[in-house]
């Protein structure tokens, strides 16, 4: 068979449809493909990546669903001896030999908490109301390899000021990691159960010489503060991080960069997932000796100083004076309750909220603890202010101390005219500082909203988007409109040619209308001929009517009327001087003023 | 005849669209006025009831918000008395009743948070949480309309002050217009929210089996910033964010 050119033509236009087809059926396809799940497909399987580990290990812990790439997360076993971080999922989609697979990865990261052999229960995935489940696994976790920590390139140490602390008596402890080698991603994981925390400056970065060896230590300070007595573990402390492995390649850099990052050229090496497990410690908490212990004493544990002073010394009856009272020391100061004084009879007294300002530092809690007194006196003469205690316990000396404020004189004279009480009041003292605040005595939700005015709907739903448009276009319109006018307007009072032009029509048509056909024939043509040239006059913007028909063409031209146009508007004029000095016309004169508007038409619809 | 009949079914229904929104607005005011009567009669369950069903018929209105919160408050019900506390701020934004109502339910929960996250452009356009997206309207139409009047006398007036005038309506207009738009897209697309339970775990993903990153107690407001099945995503004012169940949040 010869094979002609129309023929190849044809097939090669096939191959083309046929490869597009494919190319844009193909991703579709897949599309539409990833997307299903076959629930009798479906596959749940968990894996680690190991079975035997140590406390200074993790494991990775993956759930497969096979069949789809939409599968909700999975529901976790209880893992009560590990902690779970969740590292994502991933979807993989394959067709191989036309046989399509996909599946759903996800991942977790376990870190034991302690050792033992342990078995991670069946984790279950429900897709379309059918719960998967995997195979339990079982893993072995035992205590890390015993390494020297000196002869380590990196550790991590608990370290605690006390371990004979008492109950309240602040301590600090210390996460304090050591490395020479450069590190990234540091996380810790620290609990204190049976203290009461507070964060102290830091962390804190050092070089420290270990045995010989330069460190570089990094410290994180915590301040505790025991709740019982008795035994208390703190628990090992985790401490992740990567570590930076530079023997395949890149540039070796200096563990001490405290950043670990030195210059954009050491960012090369891999990263190696690494985790610390600090020593648990044992605490020996001791209770508060029962021997001297004062009656109104109130957990205070530290070294504390007691002050006091009023805002007003002189005063009239049922005028207020401030009273502060301020507790500060090193301590749990914020955990201070400072029982109520013995105020006697001399006074009416409110108390506002105390306020603690604390002044934190690297190693130590310490601060002051504010009380506020408003006193309104309720006699006159020299009264005394009491003396307000305060009863601590000192970890140092190991025993109860009883300090207070001295007692302050008040002056009160009698009022001068108005000496009722004024139980809340502001004013301001004989310095001039800012004045007592309002003592709040009580606290409450302001009353309903009832005035009839104010209950008118306000919703904004009412008008629609297309409304809203509207009324924000309309005042463009208007102005769009109103400027179109207004340039007109003002062209037509200002541009003569264009004035000329635009009435030059109706001007014409008027003026051919008012002519009568019983007039004389000649006297009809010299008026038509004065209508013509003064309407392309007009539009021409031409003076005079004396146009001759040389001129009447050349303007035209120029104008861009049709030569037809121009050689009608010749001839009409031409016949119009003609009959003006014929004896007879020969032409009705209806025909004439016909022929005059049918030209002024044209020349009109041109123009 | 005929003519006349249509006329009168005209008139009639011009009458019942012009009578209809003020009989409506009567009932829904006799309604207010009783809930009112039976709040000060500490009858707050049965007061609730009938704000409700007002807010339920379309009213929307930031004093029936403010009320419904007071009563909410009284019943004990602090979540939803801060989420109407919200609803009544968004269309009162400078009611001092409101805020001071607002911040002492805020001060009763446990949290003492208002997590809302706050807009991020009302670093810059400040005065957008000042006004209701009503008030925004109503300022830019005026500005809108100002503009073009300038514009307008322009046309008579070539001079420098009405050329000066023109310029700054513009600034104005636009500045105007762009608050309004992210005031309306703050109404519309911005979900706040209030926690129902005593206490809940905020997870770091949509699953009870992922770790939970912190916990949040009742009446605590935070954003809402997606949702994912039976999930909301939500978000705190300092950046926080995490999954909860969509039953643990009102909004």
């Amino acid at each position: 068979m010869i094979k002609t050119g129309k023929s190849r033509s044809l097939r090669s236009r096939q191959a083309f449809a046929y490869t597009t087809g494919v190319f844009l059926w193909l991703p579709a396809f897949l599309i539409l493909a990833m997307g299903t799940a076959w629930p009798a497909d479906i596959q749940v399987t968990a894996s680690v990546d190991k079975q035997e580990l140590t406390l200074e290990d993790s494991v990775n812990f993956s759930i497969v669903v096979e069949g789809t790439q939409s599968a909700p997360p999975p529901e976790l076993p209880l893992l009560d001896s590990f902690k779970v971080r969740n590292r994502g999922s991933s979807s993989s989609f394959q067709i191989i030999n036309g046989d399509r697979s996909s599946s759903t990865t996800y991942n977790f990261t376990l870190l034991p908490k302690e050792t033992g052999t342990f078995t991670i229960g069946p984790a279950t995935v429900n897709i379309g109301g059918k719960k998967h489940r995997t195979a339990p696994i079982t893993l072995v976790v035992k205590e890390a390899t015993a390494v020297s920590d000196t002869s380590r390139e990196i550790f991590a140490e608990m370290v605690v000021s006390n371990k004979k602390p008492y109950v309240q008596e602040q301590i600090t402890a210390t996460l304090r990691i050591y490395r020479r080698v450069e590190i990234r991603n540091l996380k810790t994981d620290i609990e204190f159960p049976g203290f009461r925390e507070e964060a102290l400056e830091g962390p804190v970065q050092n070089t420290r010489i270990i045995n010989g060896l330069r460190y570089l230590s990094y410290e994180i300070p915590t301040a505790l503060f025991p709740l019982r007595p008795g035994k208390v573990d703190i628990p090992a402390s985790l401490v992740e991080f990567d570590q930076v492995d530079r023997s395949r390649g890149g540039r070796p850099s200096d563990p001490f960069d405290p950043f670990g990052q030195g210059s954009i050229f050491n960012n090369f090496g891999r990263l190696q997932h690494k985790i610390l497990r600090t020593k648990s410690i044992t605490l020996d908490i001791q209770s508060l000796p029962r021997k001297n212990r004062p009656e109104n004493f109130s957990n205070l544990v530290g070294d504390f100083t007691i002050s006091a002073q009023l805002s007003r010394t002189e005063v009239e009856v049922g005028d207020t004076t401030t009273l502060t009272v301020t507790v500060a020391g090193q301590g749990n100061v914020n955990d201070l309750s400072l029982p109520s004084p013995q105020w006697g009879d001399n006074f009416k007294v409110y108390q506002d909220q105390s306020e603690y300002r604390p002044t934190t530092g690297a190693r130590t809690v310490s601060g002051e603890k504010i009380y506020t007194y408003a006193l309104v006196p309720l006699k006159t003469g020299r009264l005394q202010v009491p003396a307000i205690p305060l009863n601590y316990f000192n970890p140092t000396k190991g025993d109860y101390v009883s300090i207070q404020t001295q007692a302050l004189p008040l002056s009160v004279s009698p009022g001068k005219g108005d000496s009722k009480l004024k139980i809340v009041e502001s004013g301001s003292d004989t310095t001039g500082n800012r004045g007592d605040p309002i003592q709040k005595i009580g606290e409450d939700i302001l009353p309903i909203h009832t005035g009839p005015e104010v209950f008118e709907s306000q919703n904004f739903a009412t008008g629609s988007g297309m409304l809203y448009g509207i009324g924000l276009l309309l005042p463009a319109v208007l102005f769009l409109v109103y400027s179109g006018i207004y340039k007109r307007q003002h062209r037509l009072k200002y541009d003569i040619a264009f004035s000329r032009s635009h009435g030059a029509y109706k001007q014409a048509l008027k003026k051919l209308h008012a002519l009568s056909p019983n007039s004389d024939p000649r006297e009809i043509a010299r008026e038509l001929s004065l209508i013509v040239r003064e309407y392309l006059g007009n539009i021409l913007n031409l003076q005079g009517t004396a146009i001759t028909s040389t001129e009447v063409e050349e303007k035209l031209m120029k104008g861009n009327f049709s030569v037809e146009e121009i050689q009608a508007t010749q001839k009409l004029l031409e016949k119009y001087e003609t009959l003006q000095y014929a004896p007879t016309t020969g032409n009705p004169p209806e025909e004439l003023i016909q022929d005059a508007g049918n030209l002024l038409d044209q020349l009109e619809k041109q123009s | 005849m005929t003519n006349r009949y249509l006329h009168f079914k005209v008139f009639v229904v011009w009458v019942g669209i012009i009578l209809l929104p003020a009989t409506t607005w009567s009932q829904d005011s006799t309604g207010i006025s009783q809930a009112n009567r039976l709040y000060n009669q500490n009858q707050f369950r049965e007061a609730a009831e009938i704000y409700e069903r007002v807010i339920a018929g379309g009213m929307e209105n930031g004093h029936l918000y403010y009320n419904l919160g007071n009563t909410y408050f009284r019943m004990g019900n602090l979540p939803r008395a801060i989420l109407n506390y919200v609803k009544a701020q968004n269309l009162l934004p400078r009611n001092e009743d409101v805020e001071a109502n607002l911040e002492y339910a805020v001060r009763q929960t446990v949290d003492q948070m208002d997590g809302r996250k706050p807009y991020a452009l009302e670093a810059i356009f400040f005065w957008i949480g000042d006004l209701n997206l009503n008030e925004h309207r109503i300022i830019l139409f005026g500005i809108n309309l100002a503009f073009w009047i300038a514009m307008a006398v322009r046309l008579h007036h070539q001079t420098p002050a009405t050329y000066t005038a023109r310029n700054i309506l513009l600034a104005f207009l636009v500045l105007a217009l762009v608050s309004t738009g992210f005031r309306w897209h703050q109404d519309t697309h911005q979900s706040i929210g209030v926690i129902l339970p005593q206490q809940i775990d905020v997870y770091s993903g949509w699953s009870p089996t992922t770790v939970v990153l912190f916990q949040l107690h009742q009446g605590t407001l935070v954003s809402i910033s997606q949702e994912k099945e039976n999930w909301y995503e939500i978000e705190l004012s300092d950046q926080k964010k995490g999954w909860t169940l969509k039953s643990n949040i009102a909004g």
